[in-house]
């Protein structure tokens, strides 16, 4: 009986730093995991925002490519399909204010701005009714070419630092 | 009590004018000029042929979702000392919207006659 006891004993000691062991080896393995976990998320985080910025950046050029399609048409003086393109730019507009909440409040201002001239011109243009005046073409053009030369040039330079 | 908002903004806005910090820019219109910010304008107007004068607030999709208009014919609602509390205010703005965008073109301007 007292042989077994103390067996009992040489077992329990023998199995304490082994309980140990294990313990810290759980308890480093969950840190690495958690680790792991982490950089996991940062890589998803950050492949995400590339993402974004490449998605942005496509968007630019696609918008600058409509803009120049509606210049072209208020040229030619093609009312009918110059007012079919507003929806399409507001919203590409509308759209890089949605995914880059953190532009700085300059450059938020601005595409409220272009959204609302948009309108504007818009508005102005349904009123017409048969030709294009000039003067009207001419401020119209005017504003929309500001959009390219400025608005979208300062948004690629600002994004493109992201990517 | 609607349009209470609106009478504080045009309070505001007179304010921030008087001491130049509103970046005006004319519109597509003669006679309107607005100031966006990053999700909201104004736009404040003038309508020669009756006299009157505007002020639109615009929400994030560009639609006019309030306006305060003084108008020479129509004024319902108000005592005579209100209308021309409105009339002189929007009328203000209006004009120093229109200084500073004029101050804005001199500028620039003067900036390329000294860079020639």
């Amino acid at each position: 009986m007292a042989v077994l006891s103390e067996l009992g004993s040489i077992a329990s000691l023998v199995g304490l730093p082994l309980s140990l062991i294990a313990l810290i080896s759980a308890i480093y393995h969950l840190v690495r995991l958690r680790g792991e976990t982490r950089a996991a998320k940062d890589a998803a985080e950050e492949t995400q925002a590339l993402l974004r910025t490449d998605m942005t950046l496509a968007n630019l050029l696609r918008l600058n490519e409509r803009i120049q399609g509606l210049i072209d048409l208020l040229r030619t003086g093609e009312r009918e399909r110059a007012l079919e393109r507003f929806p399409e730019i507001r919203n590409l507009f509308t759209d890089i204010r949605r995914r880059h909440p953190d532009l700085d409040l300059d450059h938020r201002s601005q595409l409220q701005d272009a959204v609302t001239t948009l309108w504007d011109i818009q508005i102005n243009l349904e009123a017409i009714s048969g030709a294009i005046p000039s003067d009207f073409r001419a401020r119209a053009i005017g504003k929309l070419t500001g959009f390219q030369f400025n608005l979208i040039v300062e948004l690629e330079d600002r994004l493109g630092q992201n990517a | 009590m609607p349009g209470q908002g609106m009478n504080e903004i045009v309070n505001e806005l007179l304010m921030r004018s008087k001491d130049g910090k509103i970046a005006w820019k004319q519109t597509i219109n003669d006679q309107q000029f607005r100031v966006s910010f990053p999700d909201v304008s104004l736009a404040v107007s003038h309508y020669p042929s009756s006299g009157s004068y505007q002020l639109d607030l615009i929400n994030e999709t560009g639609s006019t979702i309030e306006s305060l208009e003084w108008n020479p014919y129509y004024s319902p609602g108000q005592t005579q000392d209100e209308q021309q509390g409105r009339k002189e205010a929007l009328k203000e703005i209006y004009e120093l919207a229109e200084a500073y965008v004029q101050d804005v073109v001199a500028q620039r301007a003067l900036q390329y006659l000294k860079q020639a």
